[in-house]
């Protein structure tokens, strides 16, 4: 309704300007606001259809007949001469896309094929529509009387100009729909070759004609001018695309201006409609794509951004320059000849695909890609009327009727084909295979010895397999529980959730001591600390990374058995997997994969440390898609790229190239189960469970304080205990009345620096509560070692008065966010270390610094005398951040940008200042 | 500075790259880009600045000292410029006046006071352009509150973007159609939308900012190669620059007695380098005047490169933006 009054506002205000009057000083008055008024009309027009389950475009084209000249003229004709203008821009630009998403070392391959099959088609079709033109010919109305070699000339002619195609029209369509796949690259290189041999066929046919019917005798040959304005076209558009790509490489200013200009000198070229245009445009993309890669990644994010609103108004203008009145006239015939037109073509495309061996999926819906006509078509027909006068001009009438029916039809049948092709963006999303090393399910051994089946807890593992659960396919993940091999079928595979399965987990069964060395070894005592600015010496050990090695190879079978004749998505999780991908390309180079790093990436000094960063940066580049929490870290991996491997390196549309290869980069932060935790934190008996925790931690005191942590050196658990130790020191008359509990949940005990944290914490949680607890009172510190499920940490959540994120490095750390979605009471402080990636979004929180014991003890000072106005506007703020990027967007973000054309730069703008690399 | 004097050098009297026709094809996107700095200016019309309204009051009163200065000098040294044309005899001085006052601290008294030349010009009569003004008031705030509309509920950037392009587009249109200040339409525009509030706000600044650039680049190409750089000109463009100065430091006087303390520089934190506005108001003369406004951009143009260098020679442009 809103958009609706929207337009009917902007309808008042063009008839009130109207009624006021112009006084235009200069003749172009009056563009700006029939495209101003195009754009919202033909947007809503097309938003209009979708909720129809129509396409947009259609909408676009309707509005532009509807309001145009020949029916609502709320277009006025002198606007759509004007929107012509815009629509030649529009032309070129399409173009550009298309030259631009065409790859000449992929369709290298299959462009042989496609040319037999473009051949084929044409010959059938034409051979096709021959008979029936010369069957039918008295019929036509086209110099009905004709015999012999006149009538042979004409109706070949007729031929060639009814079979004509309209690149610019399935470059719009795929465009505008962002299609994507082997149907849009075959019939836009296929409309482009057969438009070419058409206008040879064309030049030799008015040849003929010309001959046959004498006329225009003396003029240069058709062909050569068409060769040497073809060809010129050609070369001028390579010419541009190189100039464009230095442009972009070494000045990169005022991209969205120069991309104008280009478009606009492009769409001068040429006299024959709007072809030459086109193809001058399609050998600048292609040059761009193919000869300066990391600029044609840039140009097509800038052109991604603005191209919505030109596909619009040439959509719009196509609506306006329908000729309804020619469909009037010969509207009858030209049904007619379109059906007869549309039956050859559908022939032509069975033979053209048994001819060239091309696969039948997706080829048998190519017919829908054939269908329109444009400028091409009426270019020659304004060139056969203006030679041959007569009947000619019969000719044309009926070549306007079937453009523009074609014009209706065309674009919304392509679009079902390719829809039919799953060729859509955001089309039926394809079965997943997601890759881990903790499974979402562990089996184990309960009391009576049987066996149950435990969900993983953690945002992450929650989200992937709600994600599952929706998408269906395959989840890789190492086998550790106790259990784990008594559910599993013969090829390792067991369907989860338990209940009501809906996709496989395949487990890996990795043993000792190779899991050690790679777990333990490589990942967690080599790239944890390399990964983490603290005060722990990275191990890295020889045997530790063959071990790494070895298992990712054995991961990358896996996905390679699981992932069979299909080319569904596979997304990898985190730092133990970095070599899963290249391992990978190896047996599968077509594979698509994305990998999400989950922890901080280093600096490029710090990343030094590890001997085999090389080959950890070639892992991880050959990912597709490559994800990392902050922008800070994208950055430093950029620079590690460049520095370490020399790779190219395009900060502005995040891309990398190196060996051949394209990779994204992009930063996207994690979320939590935001709608989860709402719902839990709704539950009526939640109080209960409070109940029972507060009986458990024996709180009495007036203010509680939280802290959920993995016993890790990364936590600041320490530095917390430090805080809190000169907080009671300055604040005595705390004593009694703070109860701080701290969750720590032991992890990676084995490993020294682990153990060694483990125990410090124990020691400091004992002096803490021997120096501040009163007599007869609760402990300081209520220490509790088991894990909580996601239903006690809520309540415990909203006991809290305080939550304590105190991490001294951390990628996100989700408990500052789970703490924030859980207080639907707007109640609550968090207080948040800076050196934990939530702190980027968080900025409402009470930020310290864990390394500043004095500042982190005023800040919990602050935070129990906090006002309740300041602590509701702080934590509403907060909700707003957490509520607005959750897990399920996170995940399906990163899929997007996976399974999508165009490069989707995944920036995502949190308050405050970016920093500097670490 | 550079843009200015590479669309010079690329005018008709340059190099010839972007003849009268090319021109001619970029013209309906100035009324645009003028309506996209007019709409930021409105946007940030109700930001609090350093010393409140006394400061406010103190910059306007600047501003209109420095268009009082720079209108009697021109009339003084060149009283029969642009009499004989088809445009009233004040009209090219104050257009000129205006465009040297945009520099100054308040950027909306010289917006407000070139509508209503604009509106003079087409209307003679006081309350015909009075009525016009009000008019196309009304229609750019109908406008705005289709914009706000539309923003409040989209679900897309995409969709944010193509909004706020029609939008501009149907400002931009309008003041071209009636041939009256695209600035002024863009500034009623933004301060309804910032009254409004909401995300629609937001959506605005963000697209707006991201357009800005490679409009205003635009603005300036397009100024530079209208420069007709005839001696006449030049050397009016001379006087204007010293008018210019001594305007400018008239109105701090005035204002800084006024206010009784330093004025800021000017806010330069969305608008490029001082004197745009007053460019892009040059411009929109022109295609609202016709070709006998011509003289008027070039005096301003050149102006503006002669304030770039001597600011630039000085420092004060450094410390202005610092």
């Amino acid at each position: 309704m809103r958009r609706f009054a929207a337009l009917l506002l902007a309808i008042v205000a063009v008839i009130w300007v109207r009624q006021i009057g112009t006084s235009p000083a200069m003749a172009s008055a009056g563009t700006a606001l029939a495209l101003g008024f195009t754009l919202l009309g033909a947007w809503v027009a097309g938003d209009l259809l979708r909720r129809f389950h129509l396409p947009r475009l259609t909408g676009y084209l309707l509005f532009g007949l509807v309001a145009g000249p020949y029916l609502g003229n709320v277009i006025t004709q002198s606007m759509a001469e004007q929107l012509q203008v815009i629509s030649g821009i529009a032309t070129t630009l399409i173009a550009l896309i298309a030259g631009l998403s065409l790859n000449v070392e992929r369709l290298g391959r299959r462009l042989r094929p496609i040319a037999w099959f473009t051949a084929t088609t044409l010959a059938v079709t034409m051979g096709g529509l021959f008979a029936l033109a010369w069957l039918a010919w008295p019929w036509l109305g086209i110099s009905s009387d004709a015999s012999g070699l006149p009538k042979l000339a004409m109706a070949l002619l007729l031929v060639v100009i009814v079979m004509s195609f309209s690149p610019t029209m399935t470059a719009a369509v795929t465009a505008e729909t962002g299609a994507r796949g082997r149907l849009s690259e075959l019939v836009l290189t296929v409309v482009v070759i057969a438009d070419l041999a058409l206008l040879v066929l064309f030049s030799l046919a008015m040849q003929l004609a010309r001959a046959t019917l004498g006329a225009g005798a003396g003029e240069v040959s058709v062909l050569v001018r068409f060769a040497w304005e073809i060809g010129g076209a050609a070369a001028f558009g390579a010419l541009a695309g190189s100039l464009f790509a230095l442009y972009m490489r070494y000045v990169g200013r005022e991209v969205t201006l120069a991309l104008i200009v280009l478009c606009g000198v492009l769409s001068q070229v040429g006299t024959l409609q709007e072809f030459e245009p086109l193809l001058a445009a399609l050998a600048a993309g292609l040059v761009i794509e193919n000869f300066a890669s990391a600029q044609g990644d840039a140009l097509k994010a800038a052109v991604q951004r603005g191209a919505p609103p030109i596909l619009l108004i040439f959509f719009v203008a196509v609506g306006t320059s329908l000729q309804l009145d020619a469909l009037a006239v010969v509207g009858g015939l030209a049904v007619v000849v379109a059906a007869a037109r549309l039956a050859v073509i559908r022939a032509g495309v069975a033979a053209g695909l048994r001819v060239s061996g091309i696969d039948r999926e997706p080829g048998r819906h190519a017919w829908t890609g054939l269908i329109s006509q444009a400028g091409i078509t009426l270019g020659f027909g304004t060139i056969v009327a203006a030679t041959f006068p007569g009947w000619g001009g019969e000719l044309q009438l009926l070549l306007v009727a079937l453009i523009a029916l074609h014009e209706l039809v065309g674009p919304v049948a392509f679009r079902h084909g390719l829809a039919e092709a799953g060729e859509l963006a955001g089309q039926a999303e394809r079965p997943l295979i997601v890759v881990s090393n903790r499974e979402p399910y562990l089996h184990s051994y309960n009391g009576d010895g049987h066996v149950t089946a435990k969900p993983a807890t953690g945002g992450v593992a929650v989200a992937l397999d709600a994600l599952m659960r929706e998408r269906g396919g395959t989840w890789i993940a190492h086998g550790a529980g106790p259990a784990d091999r008594e559910v599993v079928d013969e090829s390792d595979k067991v369907a989860v959730p338990p209940g009501l399965p809906s996709y496989a987990l395949r487990r890996l069964w990795l043993e000792e001591p190779a899991f050690s060395a790679y777990y333990g070894g490589f990942a967690n005592e080599g790239l944890w600390p390399l990964c983490h600015m603290v005060d722990v010496r990275p191990r890295f050990r020889t045997e530790d990374w063959a071990a790494y090695e070895a298992i990712n190879v054995r991961f990358a079978a896996a996905i390679h058995e699981e992932a069979g004749a299909d080319v569904a998505p596979i997304f990898i999780q985190d730092y133990h997997l970095a070599r899963v991908a290249p391992a990978l390309r190896a047996r599968r180079p077509d594979a698509r994969t994305a990998l999400f790093w989950h922890i901080p990436w280093p600096y490029p000094d710090r990343l030094r440390i590890c001997p085999w960063r090389r080959e950890i940066l070639e892992g991880l580049l050959a990912n597709d898609l490559l994800a990392f929490q902050l922008e800070r870290d994208r950055r430093n991996f950029l620079l590690a790229v460049e520095e370490e491997l020399g790779a190219e390196v395009d900060l502005e549309s995040s891309r990398v190239r190196f060996r051949g290869r394209h990779s994204t980069v992009v930063s996207v932060p994690i979320g939590v189960d935001y709608d989860r935790i709402q719902a839990i934190a709704a539950e009526p008996d939640l109080a209960a469970e409070q109940g029972r925790l507060i009986r458990m931690f024996g709180l009495r005191a007036d203010v509680i304080g939280v802290g959920v942590d993995r016993l890790d050196y990364t936590k600041g658990i320490p530095e917390r205990l430090a805080a809190l130790d000169l907080l009671l020191t300055r604040r005595p008359d705390l004593r009694g009345r703070l109860t701080f509990v701290q969750i720590g949940v032991p992890s990676r005990s084995e490993l020294a620096s682990y153990g060694a944290i483990e125990a410090e914490i124990g020691r400091a949680v004992d002096a803490l509560n021997a120096r501040h607890t009163a007599p007869g009172g609760p402990p300081l510190v209520r220490y509790h070692t088991a894990p909580l499920t996601i239903r006690s940490l809520v309540a415990l959540y909203r006991l809290a008065h305080v939550c304590v994120v105190s991490s001294l490095h951390d990628g996100m750390n989700l408990v500052a966010k789970e703490f924030v979605a859980a207080r639907d009471d707007e109640d609550g402080v968090l207080v948040l270390s800076e050196l934990a990636g939530a702190a980027h979004e968080l900025q409402d929180a009470l930020i310290i610094n864990p390394y500043d014991v004095d500042g982190f003890a005023g800040a919990l000072m602050r935070a129990i005398d906090m006002p309740r106005d300041e602590r509701h506007a702080r934590m509403r703020a907060m909700r707003r951040v957490v509520a607005g990027r959750d897990v399920f967007r996170w995940a399906s973000d990163i899929l997007e940008g996976l399974e999508s054309l165009w490069t989707k730069p995944l920036h995502y703008s949190v308050r405050g200042t970016e920093d500097a690399p670490v | 500075m550079m843009l200015l004097l590479i669309g010079l050098a690329a005018g008709a009297h340059g190099l010839g790259l972007l003849s009268p026709a090319i021109l001619s094809f970029v013209d309906p996107a100035m009324p645009v880009a003028l309506v996209a700095l007019g709409t930021l200016l409105g946007l940030r019309v109700r930001i609090r600045r350093p010393g409140g309204w006394r400061a406010r009051a103190a910059a306007s009163t600047g501003a209109l000292a420095t268009m009082a200065v720079v209108f009697g000098g021109i009339v003084f040294v060149v009283p029969e410029w642009g009499a004989g044309g088809s445009l009233p005899y004040w009209f090219l001085p104050l257009a000129v006046a205006i465009g040297a006052a945009s520099s100054a601290a308040d950027e909306v008294l010289p917006v407000v006071a070139g509508g209503v030349a604009l509106a003079l010009l087409r209307e003679p009569s006081p309350m015909g352009a009075l009525l016009l003004l009000l008019q196309a008031c009304g229609v750019a705030v109908v406008i705005a509150a289709a914009w706000w509309l539309l923003l409040t509920k989209s679900r897309s950037e995409t969709e944010q973007r193509i909004f706020t392009i029609a939008t501009l587009l149907l400002l931009g249109g309008v003041a071209d159609y009636l041939s009256l200040s695209a600035l002024l339409s863009g500034l009623v525009a933004g301060i309804c939308l910032d009254l409004a509030g909401g995300p629609a706000r937001d959506f605005v600044r963000r697209d707006i900012l991201h357009v800005q650039h490679p409009l205003l680049a635009l603005v300036l190409v397009v100024t530079g190669a209208r420069v007709e750089p005839a001696y006449p000109w030049l050397g009016l463009a001379a006087a204007y620059l010293g008018l210019a100065f001594a305007g400018d430091a008239a109105g701090r006087w005035l204002a800084a007695r006024l206010a009784d303390m330093r004025l800021p520089a000017g806010d330069v934190t969305l608008l490029s380098p001082g004197g745009v506005l007053g460019i892009a108001f040059a411009l929109n003369v022109l295609r609202a005047a016709g070709p006998d406004a011509a003289p008027a951009l070039t005096v301003v143009a050149i102006g503006a490169i002669g304030v770039e260098l001597i600011a630039a020679m000085s420092g004060r442009r450094e410390a202005a933006l610092a």
